[in-house]
Protein backbone atom coordinates (compact mmCIF):
# COMPACT_ATOMS: atom_id res chain seq x y z
CA UNK A 1 0.00 0.00 0.00
CA UNK A 2 1.42 3.53 -0.59
CA UNK A 3 2.43 4.98 2.22
CA UNK A 4 1.97 8.69 0.72
CA UNK A 5 -1.57 8.16 2.05
CA UNK A 6 -1.31 5.75 4.17
CA UNK A 7 -4.42 5.79 6.92
CA UNK A 8 -3.34 5.56 10.56
CA UNK A 9 -5.50 2.77 10.73
CA UNK A 10 -3.06 0.81 8.44
CA UNK A 11 -0.59 1.21 11.38
CA UNK A 12 -2.77 -1.07 13.95
CA UNK A 13 -4.03 -3.47 11.48
CA UNK A 14 -1.77 -6.74 11.38
CA UNK A 15 -1.05 -6.16 7.93
CA UNK A 16 2.48 -6.18 5.65
CA UNK A 17 4.25 -3.40 6.36
CA UNK A 18 4.02 -1.40 2.88
CA UNK A 19 6.19 1.41 4.30
CA UNK A 20 7.41 4.90 2.33
CA UNK A 21 10.22 2.95 1.44
CA UNK A 22 8.71 0.64 -1.44
CA UNK A 23 10.62 2.06 -4.45
CA UNK A 24 13.75 4.08 -4.49
CA UNK A 25 12.37 6.55 -6.02
CA UNK A 26 10.07 7.20 -3.36
CA UNK A 27 12.30 7.40 -0.55
CA UNK A 28 14.62 9.54 -1.75
CA UNK A 29 11.43 11.91 -1.96
CA UNK A 30 10.49 11.42 1.43
CA UNK A 31 14.74 12.07 2.76
CA UNK A 32 14.10 15.53 0.43
CA UNK A 33 10.92 16.78 2.49
CA UNK A 34 13.22 15.14 5.24
CA UNK A 35 16.27 17.04 4.98
CA UNK A 36 14.34 20.19 3.89
CA UNK A 37 12.24 20.68 6.51
CA UNK A 38 15.33 20.13 9.05
CA UNK A 39 17.50 22.99 6.64
CA UNK A 40 14.02 25.23 7.08
CA UNK A 41 14.25 24.49 11.25
CA UNK A 42 17.71 24.05 12.36
CA UNK A 43 19.92 25.93 9.52
CA UNK A 44 22.70 26.90 11.92
CA UNK A 45 23.36 23.75 13.58
CA UNK A 46 22.75 21.87 10.46
CA UNK A 47 25.59 23.86 8.70
CA UNK A 48 27.86 23.74 11.50
CA UNK A 49 27.56 19.58 11.97
CA UNK A 50 28.16 19.87 8.07
CA UNK A 51 30.94 22.01 7.98
CA UNK A 52 29.30 24.25 5.79
CA UNK A 53 29.38 28.17 5.66
CA UNK A 54 26.84 29.84 8.16
CA UNK A 55 24.19 31.42 6.12
CA UNK A 56 20.76 30.86 7.57
CA UNK A 57 19.13 31.87 5.01
CA UNK A 58 21.00 29.99 1.33
CA UNK A 59 20.11 27.42 3.61
CA UNK A 60 16.58 27.56 4.60
CA UNK A 61 16.43 28.56 0.00
CA UNK A 62 18.06 25.18 -0.30
CA UNK A 63 15.45 23.45 2.10
CA UNK A 64 12.38 24.34 0.47
CA UNK A 65 14.29 23.29 -2.72
CA UNK A 66 14.54 19.76 -1.40
CA UNK A 67 10.91 19.76 -0.57
CA UNK A 68 9.70 21.44 -3.68
CA UNK A 69 11.40 17.99 -5.63
CA UNK A 70 10.74 15.41 -2.79
CA UNK A 71 7.21 16.94 -3.26
CA UNK A 72 7.42 16.33 -7.19
CA UNK A 73 9.05 13.20 -6.98
CA UNK A 74 5.96 11.68 -4.21
CA UNK A 75 3.09 13.19 -6.18
CA UNK A 76 3.99 12.61 -10.22
CA UNK A 77 3.38 9.79 -12.05
CA UNK A 78 6.70 10.09 -14.03
CA UNK A 79 9.60 10.87 -11.57
CA UNK A 80 12.50 10.98 -13.93
CA UNK A 81 12.80 15.09 -14.10
CA UNK A 82 12.22 15.38 -10.20
CA UNK A 83 14.79 13.01 -9.65
CA UNK A 84 17.03 14.92 -12.21
CA UNK A 85 16.67 17.79 -10.26
CA UNK A 86 17.71 16.26 -7.44
CA UNK A 87 21.05 15.79 -8.89
CA UNK A 88 21.08 19.08 -9.91
CA UNK A 89 20.48 19.59 -6.06
CA UNK A 90 23.15 17.71 -5.45
CA UNK A 91 25.47 19.55 -7.48
CA UNK A 92 24.56 22.99 -5.70
CA UNK A 93 25.00 21.20 -2.28
CA UNK A 94 28.40 20.09 -2.94
CA UNK A 95 29.26 23.57 -3.74
CA UNK A 96 27.67 25.28 -1.14
CA UNK A 97 28.92 22.48 1.71
CA UNK A 98 32.18 22.84 -0.52
CA UNK A 99 32.60 26.60 0.55
CA UNK A 100 33.35 25.44 3.99
CA UNK A 101 36.43 24.71 3.81
CA UNK A 102 37.16 27.91 3.47
CA UNK A 103 34.90 29.48 5.75
CA UNK A 104 34.55 26.79 8.69
CA UNK A 105 38.10 26.16 8.99
CA UNK A 106 37.06 22.63 9.45
CA UNK A 107 38.63 20.67 6.33
CA UNK A 108 38.16 17.42 7.01
CA UNK A 109 34.61 17.65 8.40
CA UNK A 110 33.64 19.72 5.25
CA UNK A 111 35.19 16.76 3.08
CA UNK A 112 33.48 13.84 4.56
CA UNK A 113 30.09 15.96 4.11
CA UNK A 114 31.28 16.46 0.55
CA UNK A 115 31.82 13.01 0.09
CA UNK A 116 28.65 11.82 1.68
CA UNK A 117 26.70 14.21 -0.89
CA UNK A 118 28.73 13.05 -3.71
CA UNK A 119 27.74 9.54 -2.48
CA UNK A 120 23.98 11.02 -2.22
CA UNK A 121 24.13 12.20 -5.84
CA UNK A 122 25.59 8.65 -7.35
CA UNK A 123 22.21 7.43 -5.66
CA UNK A 124 20.33 9.89 -7.52
CA UNK A 125 21.75 9.60 -10.77
CA UNK A 126 21.54 5.72 -10.76
CA UNK A 127 17.89 6.46 -9.35
CA UNK A 128 16.88 8.62 -12.61
CA UNK A 129 18.73 6.98 -15.08
CA UNK A 130 16.36 3.40 -13.67
CA UNK A 131 13.34 5.41 -12.99
CA UNK A 132 10.45 4.44 -15.70
CA UNK A 133 9.07 7.25 -17.76
CA UNK A 134 4.87 7.30 -17.16
CA UNK A 135 3.49 6.21 -20.28
CA UNK A 136 1.06 8.44 -21.83
CA UNK A 137 -2.26 7.49 -22.40
CA UNK A 138 -3.06 8.30 -26.17
CA UNK A 139 -6.20 10.98 -26.50
CA UNK A 140 -8.21 8.57 -28.19
CA UNK A 141 -8.26 4.70 -28.95
CA UNK A 142 -9.41 3.55 -32.01
CA UNK A 143 -12.57 2.23 -30.21
CA UNK A 144 -16.53 3.91 -31.07
CA UNK A 145 -18.87 3.83 -28.77
CA UNK A 146 -21.01 5.92 -30.00
CA UNK A 147 -23.75 3.55 -30.95
CA UNK A 148 -23.61 2.01 -26.70
CA UNK A 149 -27.11 3.79 -25.47
CA UNK A 150 -28.13 0.20 -23.78
CA UNK A 151 -31.78 1.64 -24.46
CA UNK A 152 -33.95 0.07 -27.57
CA UNK A 153 -34.79 2.93 -29.00
CA UNK A 154 -33.14 6.70 -29.08
CA UNK A 155 -32.17 8.60 -25.82
CA UNK A 156 -35.03 11.23 -26.38
CA UNK A 157 -37.81 7.99 -26.67
CA UNK A 158 -36.17 6.76 -23.31
CA UNK A 159 -36.66 10.36 -21.65
CA UNK A 160 -39.04 9.09 -18.34
CA UNK A 161 -39.60 5.82 -19.39
CA UNK A 162 -39.43 5.25 -15.49
CA UNK A 163 -42.68 7.16 -15.39
CA UNK A 164 -44.90 6.24 -17.64
CA UNK A 165 -47.38 3.82 -16.76
CA UNK A 166 -49.06 3.97 -20.03
CA UNK A 167 -45.76 3.52 -22.15
CA UNK A 168 -45.56 -0.54 -23.61
CA UNK A 169 -42.46 -0.21 -22.32
CA UNK A 170 -43.25 1.59 -18.57
CA UNK A 171 -43.71 0.44 -15.32
CA UNK A 172 -46.16 1.42 -12.64
CA UNK A 173 -46.08 5.02 -11.58
CA UNK A 174 -43.71 5.32 -8.25
CA UNK A 175 -41.70 2.14 -8.81
CA UNK A 176 -38.95 4.18 -10.30
CA UNK A 177 -37.75 5.41 -7.04
CA UNK A 178 -39.63 3.22 -4.64
CA UNK A 179 -37.76 1.36 -2.03
CA UNK A 180 -38.38 -2.19 -3.76
CA UNK A 181 -37.19 -5.06 -1.97
CA UNK A 182 -37.17 -3.04 1.27
CA UNK A 183 -39.59 -4.87 3.45
CA UNK A 184 -40.86 -2.27 5.29
CA UNK A 185 -40.94 -4.24 8.85
CA UNK A 186 -41.23 -3.03 12.69
CA UNK A 187 -38.30 -1.98 14.02
CA UNK A 188 -36.22 -4.09 16.32
CA UNK A 189 -36.91 -3.28 20.30
CA UNK A 190 -34.93 -0.57 21.60
CA UNK A 191 -31.54 -2.51 23.15
CA UNK A 192 -31.16 -5.31 20.76
CA UNK A 193 -27.56 -5.88 20.32
CA UNK A 194 -25.58 -4.92 17.40
CA UNK A 195 -23.15 -6.22 15.45
CA UNK A 196 -23.29 -9.43 17.01
CA UNK A 197 -24.06 -13.19 15.78
CA UNK A 198 -21.51 -12.55 12.94
CA UNK A 199 -20.95 -15.78 10.65
CA UNK B 1 -8.86 -22.26 -6.68
CA UNK B 2 -7.71 -19.71 -8.46
CA UNK B 3 -8.66 -16.26 -7.26
CA UNK B 4 -7.33 -12.44 -7.77
CA UNK B 5 -5.28 -11.23 -4.40
CA UNK B 6 -4.01 -7.77 -3.35
CA UNK B 7 -0.27 -7.63 -2.10
CA UNK B 8 -0.02 -4.03 -2.07
CA UNK B 9 -0.04 -1.34 -4.22
CA UNK B 10 -0.55 -1.52 -8.34
CA UNK B 11 -0.04 -5.62 -7.25
CA UNK B 12 -2.67 -7.57 -7.83
CA UNK B 13 -1.85 -11.15 -8.38
CA UNK B 14 -3.79 -15.00 -9.82
CA UNK B 15 -3.24 -16.86 -6.95
CA UNK B 16 -4.23 -19.92 -5.61
CA UNK B 17 -6.03 -20.13 -2.56
CA UNK B 18 -8.21 -22.64 -0.25
CA UNK B 19 -11.55 -23.15 -1.19
CA UNK B 20 -14.38 -21.48 0.51
CA UNK B 21 -16.30 -23.35 3.19
CA UNK B 22 -19.83 -22.86 4.78
CA UNK B 23 -19.11 -21.36 7.97
CA UNK B 24 -23.04 -20.49 8.88
CA UNK B 25 -25.97 -22.20 8.36
CA UNK B 26 -27.44 -18.70 6.25
CA UNK B 27 -23.89 -19.07 3.94
CA UNK B 28 -23.75 -20.33 0.57
CA UNK B 29 -21.04 -20.95 -1.69
CA UNK B 30 -21.10 -19.67 -5.16
CA UNK B 31 -19.49 -21.05 -8.35
CA UNK B 32 -18.53 -17.70 -10.30
CA UNK B 33 -19.29 -17.77 -13.45
CA UNK B 34 -18.76 -13.91 -14.39
CA UNK B 35 -17.17 -10.87 -11.86
CA UNK B 36 -16.14 -7.26 -12.87
CA UNK B 37 -13.61 -4.75 -11.84
CA UNK B 38 -15.34 -2.06 -10.15
CA UNK B 39 -14.25 1.41 -10.24
CA UNK B 40 -14.25 0.83 -6.26
CA UNK B 41 -11.50 -1.61 -6.61
CA UNK B 42 -8.81 1.21 -7.89
CA UNK B 43 -9.08 2.82 -4.76
CA UNK B 44 -6.81 -0.20 -3.01
CA UNK B 45 -4.87 -0.67 -6.22
CA UNK B 46 -3.87 2.92 -6.20
CA UNK B 47 -2.91 2.55 -2.32
CA UNK B 48 -5.55 4.98 -1.67
CA UNK B 49 -7.96 2.27 0.66
CA UNK B 50 -6.62 1.52 4.07
CA UNK B 51 -6.93 -1.62 5.95
CA UNK B 52 -5.83 -4.04 3.26
CA UNK B 53 -3.76 -6.89 4.04
CA UNK B 54 -1.77 -8.92 1.55
CA UNK B 55 -3.47 -11.97 0.53
CA UNK B 56 -7.20 -10.94 0.10
CA UNK B 57 -9.32 -12.30 -2.23
CA UNK B 58 -10.69 -8.98 -3.85
CA UNK B 59 -13.95 -8.12 -6.37
CA UNK B 60 -17.02 -7.45 -5.63
CA UNK B 61 -18.70 -7.34 -8.62
CA UNK B 62 -20.00 -11.11 -9.48
CA UNK B 63 -22.60 -13.52 -10.26
CA UNK B 64 -22.30 -17.58 -10.44
CA UNK B 65 -24.31 -20.48 -9.68
CA UNK B 66 -25.20 -21.91 -6.32
CA UNK B 67 -23.10 -25.09 -5.32
CA UNK B 68 -23.55 -25.54 -1.82
CA UNK B 69 -26.04 -24.16 0.80
CA UNK B 70 -25.70 -23.87 4.11
CA UNK B 71 -28.67 -25.56 6.74
CA UNK B 72 -30.63 -22.73 7.51
CA UNK B 73 -31.07 -21.11 4.12
CA UNK B 74 -34.38 -21.59 2.99
CA UNK B 75 -33.74 -18.84 0.12
CA UNK B 76 -31.58 -20.48 -2.04
CA UNK B 77 -31.51 -24.08 -3.61
CA UNK B 78 -27.97 -25.58 -5.58
CA UNK B 79 -28.47 -24.75 -8.94
CA UNK B 80 -29.93 -21.41 -8.59
CA UNK B 81 -28.61 -18.65 -11.11
CA UNK B 82 -27.81 -15.45 -8.55
CA UNK B 83 -26.33 -12.19 -8.72
CA UNK B 84 -24.79 -10.99 -5.16
CA UNK B 85 -24.83 -7.27 -4.24
CA UNK B 86 -21.72 -6.22 -2.79
CA UNK B 87 -23.06 -5.13 0.47
CA UNK B 88 -23.57 -7.93 2.68
CA UNK B 89 -27.29 -7.74 4.53
CA UNK B 90 -28.13 -9.66 7.77
CA UNK B 91 -31.90 -8.53 7.01
CA UNK B 92 -32.93 -8.47 10.54
CA UNK B 93 -31.56 -5.65 11.88
CA UNK B 94 -33.12 -1.91 12.32
CA UNK B 95 -31.20 -0.48 9.14
CA UNK B 96 -31.63 -3.51 7.08
CA UNK B 97 -35.89 -3.67 8.28
CA UNK B 98 -35.69 0.31 7.38
CA UNK B 99 -34.52 -0.59 3.79
CA UNK B 100 -30.72 1.11 4.50
CA UNK B 101 -28.80 -2.16 3.39
CA UNK B 102 -25.86 -0.45 3.06
CA UNK B 103 -25.42 0.33 6.44
CA UNK B 104 -26.45 -3.05 7.82
CA UNK B 105 -25.49 -2.78 11.46
CA UNK B 106 -24.92 -6.18 11.58
CA UNK B 107 -22.45 -7.64 9.25
CA UNK B 108 -19.50 -5.57 9.34
CA UNK B 109 -16.91 -8.28 11.55
CA UNK B 110 -14.22 -5.85 12.44
CA UNK B 111 -17.31 -3.50 13.80
CA UNK B 112 -14.76 -2.22 16.34
CA UNK B 113 -12.78 -0.72 13.25
CA UNK B 114 -15.73 0.68 11.23
CA UNK B 115 -16.89 2.38 14.38
CA UNK B 116 -13.34 3.85 14.84
CA UNK B 117 -13.08 5.30 11.22
CA UNK B 118 -16.44 6.38 10.82
CA UNK B 119 -17.99 6.39 14.26
CA UNK B 120 -20.30 3.85 13.62
CA UNK B 121 -20.18 0.96 11.07
CA UNK B 122 -21.39 0.23 7.86
CA UNK B 123 -22.14 -2.80 5.99
CA UNK B 124 -19.49 -5.62 5.42
CA UNK B 125 -18.68 -5.59 1.66
CA UNK B 126 -17.02 -8.25 -0.27
CA UNK B 127 -13.65 -8.14 -1.26
CA UNK B 128 -12.80 -5.28 0.17
CA UNK B 129 -10.69 -3.44 3.13
CA UNK B 130 -11.06 -4.62 6.32
CA UNK B 131 -12.52 -1.62 7.53
CA UNK B 132 -15.66 -3.31 6.18
CA UNK B 133 -15.37 -6.86 7.22
CA UNK B 134 -12.41 -8.39 5.15
CA UNK B 135 -14.69 -10.86 3.52
CA UNK B 136 -13.10 -12.54 0.54
CA UNK B 137 -14.04 -11.21 -2.63
CA UNK B 138 -15.68 -12.19 -5.98
CA UNK B 139 -12.74 -12.23 -8.04
CA UNK B 140 -12.64 -15.80 -7.56
CA UNK B 141 -13.92 -19.19 -8.88
CA UNK B 142 -15.89 -20.26 -5.99
CA UNK B 143 -17.35 -17.19 -3.13
CA UNK B 144 -18.50 -17.91 -0.08
CA UNK B 145 -21.77 -15.67 0.87
CA UNK B 146 -22.89 -14.83 4.14
CA UNK B 147 -26.06 -14.41 4.95
CA UNK B 148 -26.84 -15.95 1.57
CA UNK B 149 -30.49 -16.05 2.45
CA UNK B 150 -30.76 -11.88 2.30
CA UNK B 151 -29.05 -10.42 -0.54
CA UNK B 152 -28.69 -12.40 -3.23
CA UNK B 153 -31.33 -12.08 -6.08
CA UNK B 154 -32.34 -14.93 -8.28
CA UNK B 155 -32.15 -14.55 -11.98
CA UNK B 156 -34.59 -15.88 -14.46
CA UNK B 157 -33.76 -17.77 -17.30
CA UNK B 158 -33.51 -15.84 -20.58
CA UNK B 159 -30.91 -12.95 -19.15
CA UNK B 160 -27.22 -13.60 -19.63
CA UNK B 161 -24.53 -12.60 -17.82
CA UNK B 162 -23.49 -9.40 -18.92
CA UNK B 163 -26.89 -8.23 -18.97
CA UNK B 164 -27.46 -8.84 -14.95
CA UNK B 165 -23.90 -8.87 -13.66
CA UNK B 166 -24.27 -5.07 -12.63
CA UNK B 167 -27.46 -5.63 -10.46
CA UNK B 168 -24.77 -5.92 -8.05
CA UNK B 169 -23.19 -2.57 -7.64
CA UNK B 170 -22.90 -0.53 -10.58
CA UNK B 171 -26.37 0.23 -11.93
CA UNK B 172 -28.32 0.08 -8.93
CA UNK B 173 -25.35 2.58 -7.83
CA UNK B 174 -26.21 5.02 -10.77
CA UNK B 175 -29.58 4.30 -10.33
CA UNK B 176 -29.57 5.62 -6.79
CA UNK B 177 -27.56 9.03 -7.49
CA UNK B 178 -30.14 9.97 -10.10
CA UNK B 179 -32.71 8.44 -7.94
CA UNK B 180 -32.18 10.01 -4.65
CA UNK B 181 -31.80 13.86 -7.23
CA UNK B 182 -35.88 13.54 -7.01
CA UNK B 183 -35.74 14.88 -10.35
CA UNK B 184 -38.25 16.58 -12.30
CA UNK B 185 -39.18 16.95 -15.91
CA UNK B 186 -37.78 20.99 -16.23
CA UNK B 187 -35.14 19.41 -14.67
CA UNK B 188 -31.26 19.91 -15.82
CA UNK B 189 -29.00 16.95 -14.51
CA UNK B 190 -25.21 17.29 -14.46
CA UNK B 191 -22.95 14.36 -13.57
CA UNK B 192 -19.50 14.92 -13.17
CA UNK B 193 -17.53 11.46 -14.32
CA UNK B 194 -18.28 9.38 -17.47
CA UNK B 195 -17.02 5.97 -16.13
CA UNK B 196 -19.73 3.44 -15.55
CA UNK B 197 -21.35 4.33 -12.81
CA UNK B 198 -21.60 7.77 -14.63
CA UNK B 199 -22.91 5.89 -17.63
CA UNK B 200 -25.59 4.61 -15.38
CA UNK B 201 -26.10 7.33 -13.91
CA UNK B 202 -26.90 9.25 -17.37
CA UNK B 203 -29.29 6.89 -18.32
CA UNK B 204 -30.98 6.31 -14.89
CA UNK B 205 -31.74 10.00 -15.06
CA UNK B 206 -32.79 10.31 -18.63
CA UNK B 207 -35.04 7.55 -18.05
CA UNK B 208 -36.14 9.21 -14.49
CA UNK B 209 -37.29 12.05 -16.74
CA UNK B 210 -34.63 15.05 -16.81
CA UNK B 211 -34.86 17.66 -19.45
CA UNK B 212 -31.22 17.69 -19.62
CA UNK B 213 -28.07 15.70 -18.75
CA UNK B 214 -24.63 16.84 -18.96
CA UNK B 215 -21.66 14.48 -18.37
CA UNK B 216 -18.02 16.33 -17.56
CA UNK B 217 -15.48 13.72 -18.43
CA UNK B 218 -11.59 13.99 -20.37
CA UNK B 219 -12.04 10.62 -21.81
CA UNK B 220 -13.30 10.54 -25.74
CA UNK B 221 -14.52 7.04 -25.86
CA UNK B 222 -16.77 7.92 -22.50
CA UNK B 223 -18.02 11.21 -23.89
CA UNK B 224 -18.85 9.33 -26.31
CA UNK B 225 -20.99 6.21 -25.09
CA UNK B 226 -22.10 9.44 -22.44
CA UNK B 227 -23.75 10.91 -25.49
CA UNK B 228 -25.10 7.74 -26.83
CA UNK B 229 -27.21 7.85 -23.68
CA UNK B 230 -28.12 10.91 -24.26
CA UNK B 231 -26.01 13.14 -22.45
CA UNK B 232 -24.14 16.69 -23.89
CA UNK B 233 -20.70 16.24 -22.64
CA UNK B 234 -18.30 18.48 -22.09
CA UNK B 235 -14.75 17.77 -22.28
CA UNK B 236 -12.68 19.52 -19.32
CA UNK B 237 -9.50 19.46 -20.75
CA UNK B 238 -10.91 21.23 -23.99
CA UNK B 239 -13.07 23.57 -22.24
CA UNK B 240 -14.22 25.54 -19.31
CA UNK B 241 -16.64 23.80 -17.18
CA UNK B 242 -18.26 26.74 -15.02
CA UNK B 243 -18.44 28.41 -18.56
CA UNK B 244 -20.51 25.39 -20.50
CA UNK B 245 -22.61 24.64 -17.61
CA UNK B 246 -23.64 28.76 -17.33
CA UNK B 247 -24.39 28.53 -21.40
CA UNK B 248 -26.42 25.36 -21.20
CA UNK B 249 -28.60 26.70 -18.03
CA UNK B 250 -29.48 29.82 -19.01
CA UNK B 251 -27.36 31.09 -16.22
CA UNK B 252 -29.09 29.37 -13.60
CA UNK B 253 -26.66 26.27 -13.03
CA UNK B 254 -27.98 22.39 -12.88
CA UNK B 255 -30.47 21.75 -10.64
CA UNK B 256 -29.31 18.15 -9.53
CA UNK B 257 -25.74 17.27 -9.30
CA UNK B 258 -24.24 13.64 -9.00
CA UNK B 259 -20.80 12.95 -8.51
CA UNK B 260 -19.64 9.38 -10.10
CA UNK B 261 -16.06 10.30 -9.54
CA UNK B 262 -15.22 10.21 -5.88
CA UNK B 263 -11.91 10.60 -3.92
CA UNK B 264 -9.33 10.42 -6.81
CA UNK B 265 -10.57 13.01 -8.92
CA UNK B 266 -7.78 13.61 -12.07
CA UNK B 267 -8.79 16.97 -13.04
CA UNK B 268 -5.28 17.93 -12.38
CA UNK B 269 -4.98 21.30 -14.35
CA UNK B 270 -7.06 22.87 -11.54
CA UNK B 271 -5.15 24.53 -8.97
CA UNK B 272 -6.95 23.13 -6.15
CA UNK B 273 -6.37 19.83 -7.64
CA UNK B 274 -3.01 20.60 -7.85
CA UNK B 275 -2.73 21.52 -4.37
CA UNK B 276 -4.76 18.43 -3.26
CA UNK B 277 -2.12 16.17 -4.59
CA UNK B 278 0.40 17.69 -2.83
CA UNK B 279 -1.15 17.31 0.25
CA UNK B 280 -1.97 13.99 -0.75
CA UNK B 281 1.39 12.83 -1.12
CA UNK B 282 2.35 14.15 2.22
CA UNK B 283 -0.45 12.79 4.06
CA UNK B 284 -2.31 15.71 5.15
CA UNK B 285 -5.49 14.79 3.44
CA UNK B 286 -7.11 11.74 2.55
CA UNK B 287 -9.30 12.41 -0.94
CA UNK B 288 -9.52 14.73 -4.03
CA UNK B 289 -12.33 16.55 -3.74
CA UNK B 290 -12.29 18.62 -6.57
CA UNK B 291 -15.81 17.58 -8.08
CA UNK B 292 -17.67 18.48 -4.65
CA UNK B 293 -16.03 21.93 -4.59
CA UNK B 294 -17.38 22.19 -8.44
CA UNK B 295 -20.43 20.89 -7.75
CA UNK B 296 -21.26 23.14 -4.44
CA UNK B 297 -20.25 26.20 -6.58
CA UNK B 298 -22.36 25.33 -9.90
CA UNK B 299 -25.13 23.46 -8.70
CA UNK B 300 -28.15 25.98 -8.72
CA UNK B 301 -29.46 27.79 -5.12
CA UNK B 302 -32.21 24.99 -3.99
CA UNK B 303 -30.28 22.15 -5.70
CA UNK B 304 -29.09 18.37 -4.90
CA UNK B 305 -25.89 16.69 -4.82
CA UNK B 306 -25.92 13.64 -5.28
CA UNK B 307 -22.80 11.90 -4.62
CA UNK B 308 -22.43 7.84 -5.90
CA UNK B 309 -18.32 8.17 -6.18
CA UNK B 310 -16.52 6.77 -3.08
CA UNK B 311 -14.42 9.08 -0.49
CA UNK B 312 -12.37 7.43 2.15
CA UNK B 313 -11.65 10.07 4.54
CA UNK B 314 -10.42 14.35 5.42
CA UNK B 315 -11.08 16.49 2.60
CA UNK B 316 -10.14 20.10 2.86
CA UNK B 317 -11.64 23.58 1.53
CA UNK B 318 -15.31 22.65 1.00
CA UNK B 319 -17.23 25.65 0.09
CA UNK B 320 -19.45 25.16 2.65
CA UNK B 321 -20.64 28.90 2.75
CA UNK B 322 -21.52 27.87 -0.57
CA UNK B 323 -23.73 24.98 0.30
CA UNK B 324 -25.33 26.47 3.16
CA UNK B 325 -26.26 29.86 1.70
CA UNK B 326 -27.78 28.14 -1.28
CA UNK B 327 -29.80 25.90 0.66
CA UNK B 328 -28.07 22.75 -0.96
CA UNK B 329 -28.82 19.32 -0.07
CA UNK B 330 -26.31 16.65 -0.10
CA UNK B 331 -27.26 12.95 -0.19
CA UNK B 332 -24.62 10.14 -0.50
CA UNK B 333 -23.94 6.71 0.41
CA UNK B 334 -23.05 3.04 -0.73
CA UNK B 335 -25.79 2.05 -2.72
CA UNK B 336 -28.43 0.22 -0.82
CA UNK B 337 -28.54 -2.19 -3.52
CA UNK B 338 -31.56 -4.25 -2.69
CA UNK B 339 -33.55 -1.11 -2.77
CA UNK B 340 -33.75 -0.97 -6.34
CA UNK B 341 -32.33 -5.01 -7.63
CA UNK B 342 -36.01 -5.89 -8.04
CA UNK B 343 -37.13 -2.98 -10.19
CA UNK B 344 -34.24 -2.87 -12.26
CA UNK B 345 -34.00 -6.48 -12.89
CA UNK B 346 -37.73 -5.52 -14.56
CA UNK B 347 -36.87 -2.99 -16.26
CA UNK B 348 -33.99 -5.16 -18.04
CA UNK B 349 -36.61 -8.14 -18.52
CA UNK B 350 -38.69 -5.61 -19.95
CA UNK B 351 -36.05 -4.55 -22.25
CA UNK B 352 -36.06 -0.96 -21.05
CA UNK B 353 -32.23 -1.21 -21.01
CA UNK B 354 -29.39 -3.46 -21.55
CA UNK B 355 -27.00 -2.81 -19.28
CA UNK B 356 -24.29 -4.56 -21.16
CA UNK B 357 -23.61 -1.76 -23.48
CA UNK B 358 -20.86 -0.43 -20.92
CA UNK B 359 -18.92 -3.68 -21.62
CA UNK B 360 -15.95 -2.73 -23.41
CA UNK B 361 -13.37 -5.86 -22.43
CA UNK B 362 -14.11 -9.36 -21.36
CA UNK B 363 -10.96 -11.54 -20.46
CA UNK B 364 -10.41 -14.76 -18.35
CA UNK B 365 -9.90 -14.50 -14.62
CA UNK B 366 -6.04 -14.77 -15.29
CA UNK B 367 -5.56 -12.03 -17.19
CA UNK B 368 -7.43 -9.50 -14.28
CA UNK B 369 -4.11 -8.42 -12.49
CA UNK B 370 -3.01 -6.77 -16.22
CA UNK B 371 -6.46 -5.55 -16.73
CA UNK B 372 -6.44 -3.55 -13.67
CA UNK B 373 -3.84 -1.64 -15.10
CA UNK B 374 -5.48 -0.90 -18.40
CA UNK B 375 -8.65 -0.30 -16.69
CA UNK B 376 -7.15 2.52 -14.44
CA UNK B 377 -5.13 3.65 -17.59
CA UNK B 378 -8.08 3.72 -19.38
CA UNK B 379 -5.86 2.31 -22.18
CA UNK B 380 -7.26 0.50 -25.11
CA UNK B 381 -10.16 2.60 -24.83
CA UNK B 382 -11.47 0.57 -21.72
CA UNK B 383 -14.57 1.51 -19.98
CA UNK B 384 -15.28 -2.01 -18.43
CA UNK B 385 -13.30 -5.34 -17.77
CA UNK B 386 -15.39 -8.27 -17.34
CA UNK B 387 -14.11 -11.69 -16.49
CA UNK B 388 -14.71 -14.64 -16.71
CA UNK B 389 -13.44 -18.51 -14.82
Amino acid sequence: MSNSTLHPLSRILPTKPYGPMRSPARALGWLSIGLGLAELAMPRRLARIAGAPNAPRLTRVLGLREIGTGIGILTSKDPSPWLWARVAGDALDVATVGAGIVTRGRPLRTLASVAMLLGIAYVDMKVAEGAPPAKKREKRSSRDYSDRSGFPRSAAEMRGIALKPSSPMGRPQGTATAMSGSPVQPLVRAGEPIGSSLP
Amino acid sequence: MKALCWHGKEDIRYDTVPDPEIEHPRDAIIKMTCCAICGSDLHFFDGFMPGMKSGDVVGHEFMGEVVEVGAENRKLKVGDRVVVPFTICCGDCEQCRRGNWSVCERTNRKKDLGDLTFGHTTAGLFGYTHLTGGYAGGQAEYVRVPYADVAPVKIPDGLSDEQVLFLGDIFPTGWQAAAQCDIQPTETVCVWGAGPVGQFAIRSAVMLGAEQVIAIDNVPERLDMARAGGAITIDFDEECVLERLQALTAGKGPDKCIDAVGMEAHALRSLDSMIDRVKQSVMIERDRPHVLREMMYVCRPAGTLSIAGVYGGMVDKIPFGALMNKGLTIKTGQTHVNRWTDDLLQRIADGQIDPSFVITHTVGLEDGPSMYKTFRDKEDGCIKVVMKP
